[in-house]
């Protein structure tokens, strides 16, 4: 045995089980582990001996052995109340400092709560089904040899003959969407376009929407039968009990029969559906019958299956595939099917075409909005711990008498946190009136129903009291610690305490604030700048003061020429076209197959295809580069225009003398050939032009006359002057109706469709931009509130210096030189952060600003110029003041 | 406390607590466990069973002097109550009644 004082357990075990162990039972535990210790050290050696020492201490920590609350430290009612009192008075007593303090708090949490709802909501998308777990869609990867690609809808058997043969498929829903109908109450003659939507019968076993009227097992089964969501009820009938009703509808010469109601498609919900009409009224005709019964090639249907819980999706996945296999001819495109989970749609369907799915997202943003959340919290939370430590020295008096009058340690912890714990809570509550005040709009923008409604959300109310305790003793817990480190004696008797040592801290707090918030800043510019580049982008057409009329009838289609003329006679319409397809279309644009002239159908290209009149492309102010336009007579037809890309791929640079070939057209996948080869001269090379979004590369395309056989004309486009729009509609409309009196008039004026491609990119900057002004408003706060407590304690020294001749300007530089330095820092770390995310994001468009460093330099000198508000004014004031009134009173 | 129930450990720890009679603490029942068992024991352990066992009213206690070798701390004795003691002829004897309830044949080993 040795009695060598260098043998001791380690010092840190020792104190960690004199921390955590009771009274009772410690001093004979403490002796067993030394005398067991002791005896190790003889044994196995020093370094085992300690290794068993910790690892008993830690295994001791049971329970039974742990210390029990002592009332004492503990808050009693009287000391809360008597917390209570204390913060109150504190508050009241430092009030630029507690404004400082709950403005940045509340605007922090307030931001942090709308992200945090924005986030539930979107993590909460299709959740609503009871079954979501157990429902896949059927989707399709393609590949060829010119890459591969996704299709969010596939034919009509796989999921038809998922449910016959499989027996883990208990359900199986399509939906048929058909392109637009007009509807028509014939009771009164209202009428509204709808999407031409069948569905099976079995889709509310699926999926859990709610029903108004009707039940919900039958009321699809039969032929003609028609549900509709409430709005659209309401819109037609005025009311909600309307089964039995009929419903005529523009493609069909039977009427429809009413057979449910059912609540409109929640926000939350990637499928949005106004009517549904069962797909047995279409199921018996022989086009359908044509397509369908042996389709397993077209890409007409979406469907979704409700497998058994607990079975392998993999597994149907293959069996579907292999059952597919059989029966598909084709060869040259190499399918597969693949069953996307419900749960997946939402975020995983970046890659899918034809993909009906409403507001989809990607994770990243969520990823991305979250940490922003949690830094702008986090700055808030900093804001605290900064003002707080920094007051400490007014406070020091205070914990000195507290602990002279016998507190412990651990109650003045407590005081602290419970001062913190209650200035969050203020702060929430704040918050939750900012967030009632700001949400409508922000649900407007968002597409959201979001609400702060208790009776609604039933995790709020326990969710804000943990976020008050959470950030309370974030917040409180590094100044309640450093506080109720003083020293009664030398806090008493010095005239303030050194608070040096926290000095670095708060230079670390400072910075990680700034550099959040540069870094958030930074991302705004970008977005900002980019944003603008697309609103400002010469997309290579006209967009201004586009009307896009639909053709929806064939009465119309027939007679557009005299339409195009009317409408060319009133007296605002500039231009008119007609034509299959617009630039920025929102539905689908078909393709056609394209050779040069004896080159084979394999060496083809599929292209964009648009047919146009002769006035598209002055309607569309579109540059001819080569060659001739349209000229308005029936040997057009034989005649095709290219945009360069497409010209450049066929290797062709001259219009003249060039002929082409159309093999067959596109349909979404659905491969129709032509009934004789299309023989084409080239007319004319366009300019290219954006006719899809800035995050697509322009791809090759072939406009063809109007009067073609691949697609036919759909739209009139007209540019019109924008002194008197609602009067021009009016005038349009009526001369629609002097051709089709049933026709409804529906238009888009084509600017506002082209910026419904970026809604989702604008929805993102604008909380990135809330992000970023919250956080350098927190930010900017916290440091002035900081450079007022430096100045004030420094207010001798100045005053010092100035009577020894120091100038006001050296005073101002000695006070806010340690914030630029800070500044700067930030600026160095966040930069890079800034700059490779960025560039990121910068990369889902295809037409993207290039990052340069006059963003950093914009970025800085804003900053800069935030730093000089903010403290150099306050530098520059407490510099000038006369020294006199500082050093007077001592 | 709930139940006099005792299990396979706290057994051993009682069992060894009256082999050890006078001389029973924390650390050298350990070691008395840890020879006679040929296991190895974490001290924290034989406190945690001491405790119970003292909680279930099976072991008795009283401190001792205080010696150098521990760092100035007393030793916490441990002797066996009646209870401890009828707790434990209560294990043996259900053990004895398996053992003779078990057929000749099944302790030939399993072919």
């Amino acid at each position: 045995m040795k009695e060598d004082k260098e043998v001791s357990p380690p010092l840190f075990a020792q104190k960690f089980l004199s921390w955590f162990c009771s009274e009772e039972f410690l001093e004979v535990v403490e002796g067993d582990l030394y005398e067991e210790f002791l005896d190790n050290v003889d044994e196995k050696g020093l370094l085992k001996a300690q290794l068993i020492y910790i690892k008993t201490v830690l295994l001791s920590f049971r329970l039974y052995q742990i210390k029990k609350p002592q009332n004492k430290t503990f808050i009693s009612l009287a000391m809360l109340l008597n917390y209570f009192k204390i913060a109150y008075r504190s508050l009241l007593k430092h009030k630029s400092y507690s404004f400082i303090n709950i403005i940045g708090l509340s605007f922090g949490i307030s931001c942090f709560l709308i992200i945090g709802l924005y986030i539930k909501d979107e993590l909460m998308f299709d959740k609503f089904h009871s079954e979501h777990k157990n429902i896949y869609r059927i989707t399709e990867k393609q590949v060829d040899d010119k890459g591969e690609k996704y299709m969010a809808s596939v034919a009509f058997q796989p999921a038809k003959q998922a449910q016959e043969q499989f027996s883990d498929v208990k359900e199986a829903v399509t939906f048929f969407s058909y392109g637009r109908v007009l509807i028509t109450n014939p009771e009164n003659n209202f009428s509204t376009y709808v999407d031409y939507n069948f569905t099976t019968a079995n889709i509310f076993k699926v999926f859990d929407f709610k029903v108004l009227k009707g039940d919900k097992n039958t009321f699809l089964k039969d032929p003609q039968a028609v549900i509709l969501d409430e709005s659209t009820a309401i819109q037609l009938f005025g009311s909600t009990d309307i089964i039995g009703k009929s419903l005529s509808s523009g493609r069909d010469e039977n009427a429809f029969i009413v057979t449910g109601v059912i609540e409109d498609f929640p926000n939350n919900s990637h499928l949005q559906l106004n009517i549904l009409f069962s797909l047995s009224s279409i199921s018996e005709q022989n086009f359908f019958k044509n397509v369908a019964t042996t389709d397993w090639m077209s890409n007409y249907f979406t469907s979704y299956l409700l497998l058994e819980k607990g079975s392998d999706y993999k597994k149907i996945e293959d069996q579907l595939n292999q059952l597919a296999e059989k029966n598909r001819k084709e060869a040259t495109l190499k399918r597969s099917y693949i069953l996307q989970s419900l749960d997946d749609i939402h975020f995983g369907s970046a890659q899918y075409e034809n993909d009906a799915n409403f507001n989809k997202n990607d994770i990243n943003y969520i990823y991305i909005m979250a940490v922003a959340a949690l830094l702008i919290l986090l700055i808030a939370c900093f804001n605290y711990m900064n003002l707080a430590t920094a007051r400490s020295v007014a406070r020091s008096k205070e914990i000195g008498i507290r602990k002279v009058a016998g507190a412990f340690r651990s109650s003045i912890i407590m005081q602290f946190l419970a001062e913190s714990i209650i200035l969050t809570t203020f702060c929430v509550i704040i918050s939750l009136a900012v967030v009632s005040l700001v949400l409508p709009s922000f649900n407007q923008f968002t597409h959201k129903t979001l609400s702060i409604n208790p009776i609604e959300n039933n995790w709020l109310f326990p969710a804000l009291i943990a976020l008050c305790i959470i950030v309370g003793i974030i917040s409180g817990l590094y100044p309640a610690l450093f506080l109720s480190k003083f020293q009664a004696a030398t806090v008493l008797k010095s005239a303030g305490a050194k608070i040096n040592s926290s000095m670095t801290l708060r230079r670390v707090l400072v910075t990680f604030q700034f550099v959040v918030s540069i870094a958030l800043s930074m991302a705004t510019l970008v977005t900002f700048v980019q944003m603008q580049y697309i609103k400002d982008k010469d997309l290579g057409f006209d967009k201004d003061l586009m009307l896009v009329a639909d053709i929806n009838s064939g009465l119309v289609r027939t007679n557009f020429q005299t339409l195009k003329n009317e409408y060319g006679k009133v007296p605002e319409v500039q231009k008119v076209s007609v034509s299959s397809r617009v630039p920025g279309e929102w539905k689908l644009i078909p393709k056609a197959l394209i050779t040069k002239q004896g080159e084979p159908e394999e060496l083809g290209k599929e292209m964009y295809f648009l047919g146009v009149d002769e006035d598209f492309i002055s309607t569309f102010d579109i540059k001819l580069i080569n060659g001739e336009n349209f000229k308005g007579v029936p040997s057009d037809s034989s005649y095709v225009i290219l945009n360069e890309t497409a010209a450049q791929l066929l290797g062709i640079s001259q219009a003249e003398n060039q002929q082409v070939v159309l093999h067959h057209g596109n349909y979404n996948g659905i491969i129709e050939d032509l009934e004789s080869k299309l023989n084409v001269n080239v007319r004319g090379i366009v300019k290219d032009f954006h006719y899809k979004s800035l995050h697509e590369e322009i791809a090759p395309l072939i406009i063809a006359y109007r009067n073609n056989p691949i697609h036919a004309i759909d739209y009139f486009t007209m540019k019109i002057d924008g002194k008197n729009i609602p009067a021009t509609l009016d005038k349009l409309e009526e001369t629609l109706h002097s051709v089709d009196p049933e026709h409804i008039f529906e238009y888009h004026f084509l600017d506002d469709q082209l910026a419904l491609f970026y809604e989702n990119d604008e929805r993102r900057g604008l909380i990135f931009t809330i992000s970023a002004t919250v956080a350098i408003s927190i930010a900017c706060l916290g440091m002035i509130a900081l450079v007022s407590f430096s100045t004030r304690q420094k207010q001798k020294e100045i005053g010092i210096r100035k009577v020894h001749g120091a100038s006001t300007l050296s005073i101002t530089y000695l006070l806010s030189k340690e914030f630029f330095i800070l500044i700067v820092t930030a600026l160095l770390i966040a930069t890079p952060i800034a700059w490779y995310s960025m560039e990121h994001w910068l990369n889902i468009f295809a037409y993207h600003i290039s990052l340069s460093p006059i963003y950093i330099l914009v970025t800085g000198i804003f900053m800069l110029l935030l730093t000089i508000f903010s403290v150099g004014f306050q530098a520059i004031y407490a510099a000038s003041k006369n020294p006199v009134e500082t050093l007077r009173n001592e | 406390m709930k139940g006099t129930y005792l299990g396979e450990f706290e057994e051993i720890v009682l069992l060894t607590v009256g082999v050890l009679y006078d001389e029973a603490y924390g650390l050298s029942i350990k070691k008395e466990v840890e020879n006679r068992t040929n296991r190895s024991v974490n001290l924290s352990a034989i406190h945690a069973a001491l405790y119970r066992l003292e909680e279930k009213g099976f072991l008795n206690s009283r401190l001792g002097e205080a010696t150098g070798k521990r760092g100035g701390k007393r030793k916490k004795y441990f002797t066996v109550t009646k209870l401890g003691v009828s707790a434990l002829e209560e294990a043996k004897s259900i053990r004895d009644s398996l053992w003779t309830s078990i057929p000749k044949i099944a302790l030939q080993g399993g072919k």
